[in-house]
């Protein structure tokens, strides 16, 4: 039985064998991260204004999300402040979306755990997902990818990224009567609460199936050799939650 | 005993009556909303307990005028030290800074009688407010919103069981007539038990349908309509405690 391969945990073997084995195979915790927890909370609202298109259920959404005890009980330090000025900034990535693009999209599926059974690699027995939105807009189906970010994304990295394909790929797998016309990565600015880019693709799957298949040669290949990447640890603790675990493993 | 981070979290996050809230014109053609020190020193002491915080003035600097009988001007910098349990039996320091600006203000002749009294006071509160409202919105921060959703307007009521003459009246603390707050408590109660259910579905907790499936086999109801007013308080806590444990 192998785990299976999700955009996530091929993302982690590309970046450090080491940091996938410990955390994907050995499953050792981590503390959850501030970033992490905004985009899910983020993510519970933006999926609620597109179902309910109502700004102010999916701003309650995302207020119970973030006052959350899990939240409070996050390691602030002494940046505890920040707890409420992302509060507002989320409050008002909802507003922003919504009243740009979001009132003229209509929600077909979204945030629905989807899985597809693999049988063309020994090291693979389900390839995972969870898109974050497939709406109508514009007459066409896009798959939506919510994505939050203090730096602006190349356009170029957006257009040749994996994840939305791979998404795509999923949904059509999955759900037989959809199809994925376009692919849409939503990037919300962080600190100014509004969205600094909106870059959609029309979907094109056999660009799609050459990335799905590049995905599961090196997954592949690299499952099992879990070598350090040195290069992802150069920083040590500030860039590798895993950095202490593997650091004891290798001494 | 210094408070949780937890207490100090909830009780600084607290919304600012408007009442509390002064304004003057910037001078630049709009209004600036401010909170006077005695108020914020009042918050901090609720906030952190009388004895859980102290402040210093680390820098006070003349930037100007000063001479005898001219108005000057003063930048100062407070430090605020606050300590708050770590709820493990430790403690922890939590320190916060801030610039301010003071300045006196001329009498009608051009003349002043304590220029460097006033500006000193005025730049050390400054600094000092800019230092507090750091720690959350009941302390200042909610006024750096343009949309101020954390201060907390009073509320709305009708004072007779006829129709109000003006409809716009407002009356802060008057008792409102029992239905109309019944209603809006319980409609907010349900908004925040849809609320928080949503949350626990998108944690991956539970699906909708086991929510409804646990809703049904407790309380035999379908929708929380028809809960109980006391039954949606405590399914609202069953919620919430699901949900804060992830």
């Amino acid at each position: 039985m192998t785990i299976p391969l999700t955009y996530s945990n091929y993302s982690t073997l590309r970046s450090c064998g080491r940091r996938f084995k410990l955390q994907c195979i050995d499953l050792v915790p981590q503390p959850r991260a501030v970033a992490l927890e905004f985009g899910s909370a983020m993510h519970a609202g933006l999926h609620d204004v597109l179902v309910t298109h109502d700004i102010e259920s999916a701003q309650d959404v995302f207020s119970a999300y973030w006052d959350t005890k899990s939240i409070s009980g996050l390691n602030w330090d002494t940046e505890r402040h920040k707890q409420a000025e992302l509060k507002q900034m989320g409050l008002k990535f909802i507003s922003n979306f919504y009243k740009k693009y979001g009132k003229d999209m209509q929600f077909v599926t979204g945030e629905k755990r989807l899985k597809s059974p693999f049988w063309a690699a020994q090291t693979i027995d389900t390839i995972e997902g969870t898109p974050d939105a497939l709406v109508i807009w514009n007459s066409k189906k896009v798959l939506l990818d919510f994505k939050t970010s203090a730096y602006n994304y190349l356009d170029e990295k957006l257009d040749s990224s994996l994840q939305l394909n791979l998404y795509a790929w999923l949904i059509e797998q999955n759900e037989g009567n959809h199809i994925v016309d376009d692919l849409s990565y939503v990037v919300f600015a962080k600190g100014t609460g509004s969205i600094q880019t909106l870059r959609t693709i029309p979907h094109d799957r056999k660009k799609a199936l050459a990335l799905i298949q590049d995905m599961v040669e090196y997954w592949d290949r690299n499952y099992g050799f879990y070598h350090k990447n040195p290069n992802a640890c150069v920083m040590g603790k500030y860039v590798c939650p895993y950095f202490n675990n593997c650091w004891k493993e290798t001494t | 005993m210094n408070k949780t981070i937890e207490q100090v979290t909830i009780e600084a996050d607290k919304k600012i009556p408007r009442e509390e809230v002064s304004t003057r014109d910037s001078g630049y053609g709009s209004t600036f909303s401010y909170l006077t020190a005695h108020y914020v020193v009042a918050r901090m002491n609720e906030v952190f307990g009388n004895c859980g915080w102290d402040s210093e003035t680390v820098e006070m600097r003349q930037v100007g005028g000063g001479d005898p009988g001219k108005p000057t001007a003063y930048v100062a910098k407070v430090r605020i030290n606050a300590i708050v349990s770590t709820g493990d039996g430790g403690y922890m320091k939590v320190v916060k800074e801030g610039y301010g600006f003071g300045a006196d203000k001329p009498k009608r002749d051009g003349t002043c009688n304590n220029p460097h009294e006033f500006a000193v006071k005025e730049a050390e509160s400054d600094a000092f407010k800019r230092a507090a409202r750091q720690f959350g919105m009941s302390l200042g921060l909610a006024l750096y919103s343009k949309e101020q959703e954390n201060v907390e307007e009073p509320t709305k009521i009708l004072t007779s069981n006829s129709q109000p003459t003006n409809p716009s009246i407002t009356i802060t603390n008057a008792v409102p007539l029992q239905p109309i707050a019944k209603d809006a408590d319980r409609s907010g109660l349900n908004k925040k038990i849809t609320a928080m259910s949503k949350v626990v579905i998108a944690k991956r907790l539970k699906t909708l349908d086991e929510l409804k499936s646990d809703m049904k086999s407790k309380y035999n109801v379908d929708s929380t309509m028809a809960l109980s007013d006391a039954q949606a308080g405590e399914l609202y806590g069953t919620l919430e405690t699901l949900a804060n444990g992830h």
